[in-house]
């Protein structure tokens, strides 16, 4: 080990993390060329595959290493907050048929496509440089959409060159699509606020609907990835670099190897942002329609995106100095504090907006960064609740339950298209993200702001 | 002979599997079905197209990963899902095998999840006379 580890965690939930093999990740991780300060875990933390899901590594920018699999197959995958203008209690009659409207116009499961028209490669090319931007100029969303969007929705740096043919191949027909697993869009409602300056700024308060929408860079992504770690298990031999697990092969950052992967990576992340900008301007249309209002009446108003799979580079104060690093952040989300110049203005002496989705039965959290996560976790904080039951688990646990039913019970209407998944994904398979949040807060690297309570769900 | 064998292997967040056959052959192929059984309920998949499909790499641990993630790709692209998979030639270097299935359709198949990748963590093929042993994690 190079640096010592790091977890936040109660004791409670170290119970649970010590039941699988994420603290020996945290030590693996804890073995990458120019890694400095500590190798992090959040609450969350959970068995991943290389990095454990939840881990932090900040990595010297000169000395360092970039490793494909410490930001993982679906890059920038990410969460985004939507505000409205509505109240919960005015929708309630009309949920089911939301619900069927979002489901009916957001494609998701495997293989979903057509969210928009097939792409040239020529232009998808274009998407992958220009990020947020390029949906904007396609008529997805507005202006204050990409100020809304960490690092402006659009990482700088792509290269379309530096992408594979066949990830490109995979990207075509997938803009604007949800994908499979974890990711979700869901109707919320706020349901508790606990910082209301905070929440007023933000334009939040009780009973307000929002919107949240979980996903990341699809094919184009997971492929990227895939072309990175044959690259770089080869290029480790020539670098004499030794790992402790392939899946945490790497290059040095100033390498060919690495830096053609950051170029692929920021096309990937740019392409994850699109999808998500694209999903949430369908969200709105089918808003519309159910709903038969005007979009003022509706008033849909991107609050923040963040992504938590992901390696950026950064300047933090390591003891005493100023360092340049890539953060490499996988399953952990962004949390800067006050005043950074990263946080858009209109927001930024509140700290970085930090979403936090829990599992799709309880609830999810916003927070805000804080000074604190800038000195102790590289401005970083945690991304979901974490599973606490393997998806094989969940399954035999769900097995002659009707799921749905046991949702609706919890007041969440659900709609679905992998029975697998949404048996895989139930609020039983995770740790309560209200503990983890707690830890966070407590351990004052976020602090919490409000809290929403699903009221719809889409899985693929 | 015994017939191939896989098991699902308790991972978290992700999904494993462990397989164990006589033959290189029968790993693959056991180990391509399993694959796709963890995403598409295998029961009324209909044999309406055969594909060939060729993959090469260096070594068994290289080849399996890449055989699997190339199986994994004619799903994730074309929604293909094989019945039954003979593989035709197989040495350390390549596989060639015939894909016999069909198109994903929601009516008619039962979908359990997306597998986004193949990976490398604990990876790990053997490949001794009469005994061929897998381990592999996917990313979900």
């Amino acid at each position: 080990m190079r640096v010592p580890g790091r977890i936040y965690a109660t004791p409670e939930l170290m119970a649970d993390i010590r039941k699988d093999a994420a603290v020996e990740q945290v030590v693996n991780v804890a073995h990458l060329p120019g890694i400095v300060g500590y190798s992090l875990a959040m609450p969350d933390i959970h068995w991943g595959y290389g990095f454990p899901i939840g881990g932090v590594a900040a990595v010297d920018a000169e000395h360092g290493v970039i490793s494909p699999g410490g930001v993982g197959y679906d890059i920038n995958c990410g969460v985004r907050l939507v505000s409205t203008n509505l109240q919960a209690s005015e929708i309630q009659a009309k949920l089911p048929l939301l619900a069927d409207a979002l489901f009916a116009m957001i494609p998701c499961g495997v293989g979903a496509e057509g969210a928009i028209p097939k792409l040239s490669r020529t232009e998808e090319k274009k998407l992958a440089t220009e990020g947020v931007r390029w949906a904007i100029a396609n008529g997805f969303g507005s202006e204050a959409d990409a100020e809304h969007t960490e690092e402006n929705g659009c990482l700088a740096g792509a290269d379309p060159a530096a992408l594979s043919d066949e990830a490109l191949g995979r990207g075509l027909t997938q803009v604007g699509t949800l994908g499979s697993g974890n990711h979700f869009l869901e109707v919320d409602r706020i349901e508790e606020i606990y910082e209301p300056e905070i929440a007023k700024v933000l334009g939040l308060s009780i009973g307000q609907v929002a919107i949240i929408i979980h996903s990341g860079s699809r094919g184009l992504g997971h492929q990227t990835c895939e072309d990175a770690l044959k690259v770089m298990g080869k290029a480790m031999e020539k670098y004499h670099i030794v790992m402790p697990d392939r899946q945490l092969a790497c290059a040095p950052i100033p390498s060919p190897e690495g830096r053609q992967y950051l170029a692929a990576m920021a096309c990937a992340a740019n392409y994850a942002w699109v999808n998500r900008q694209v999903m949430m301007s369908i969200a709105e249309k089918a808003f519309l329609k159910a709903l038969q209002m005007s979009p003022r009446e509706l008033g849909f108003r991107l609050i923040y995106d963040v992504c938590h799979n992901i390696a950026k580079p950064e300047t933090h104060e390591i003891g005493g100095v100023s360092r340049n690093v890539w953060v490499h952040r996988k399953g952990a989300t962004r949390a800067f504090g006050p005043g950074h110049p990263a946080i858009p203005a209109s927001v930024r002496a509140l700290g970085q907006p930090v979403l936090i989705p829990g599992d799709m039965g309880r609830y999810s959290f916003l927070l805000v960064g804080t000074d604190r996560a800038m000195k102790e976790t590289f401005g970083s904080t945690c991304h979901g609740a974490g599973r606490v039951m393997s998806r094989m688990q969940a399954k035999k646990v769900g097995k002659g339950r009707d799921l749905e039913e046991e949702l609706a019970k919890q007041g969440v209407i659900a709609r679905y298209r992998g029975k697998g998944t949404f048996a895989e994904e139930m609020p039983y398979a995770y740790k309560d993200v209200a503990d983890v949040v707690d830890v966070v807060d407590r351990a004052g690297i976020s602090k919490k702001v409000v809290k929403l309570k699903p009221l719809a769900v889409i899985k693929g | 002979m015994a017939e191939p064998v896989f098991r699902e292997i308790d991972h978290t967040a992700d999904i494993g599997i462990e397989v164990e056959a006589d033959t290189p052959g029968e790993l693959f192929q056991c180990a391509g079905l399993a694959l796709l059984s963890l995403m598409v309920q295998p029961q009324g998949i209909q044999a309406r197209e055969v594909r060939e499909e060729t993959v090469q790499a260096e070594g068994w641990e290289q080849l399996f990963h890449d055989w699997l993630s190339h199986v994994l790709h004619r799903f994730l692209q074309d929604g293909f899902i094989a019945a039954t998979i003979a593989v035709l030639e197989i040495d350390e270097h390549h596989v060639h095998a015939r894909l016999i299935g069909e198109k994903l359709d929601y009516e008619r198949h039962e979908f359990e999840t997306e597998i986004k990748a193949v990976t490398y963590h604990q990876l790990s093929v053997t490949c001794e006379p009469g005994r061929c042993r897998a381990r592999v994690i996917f990313d979900v």
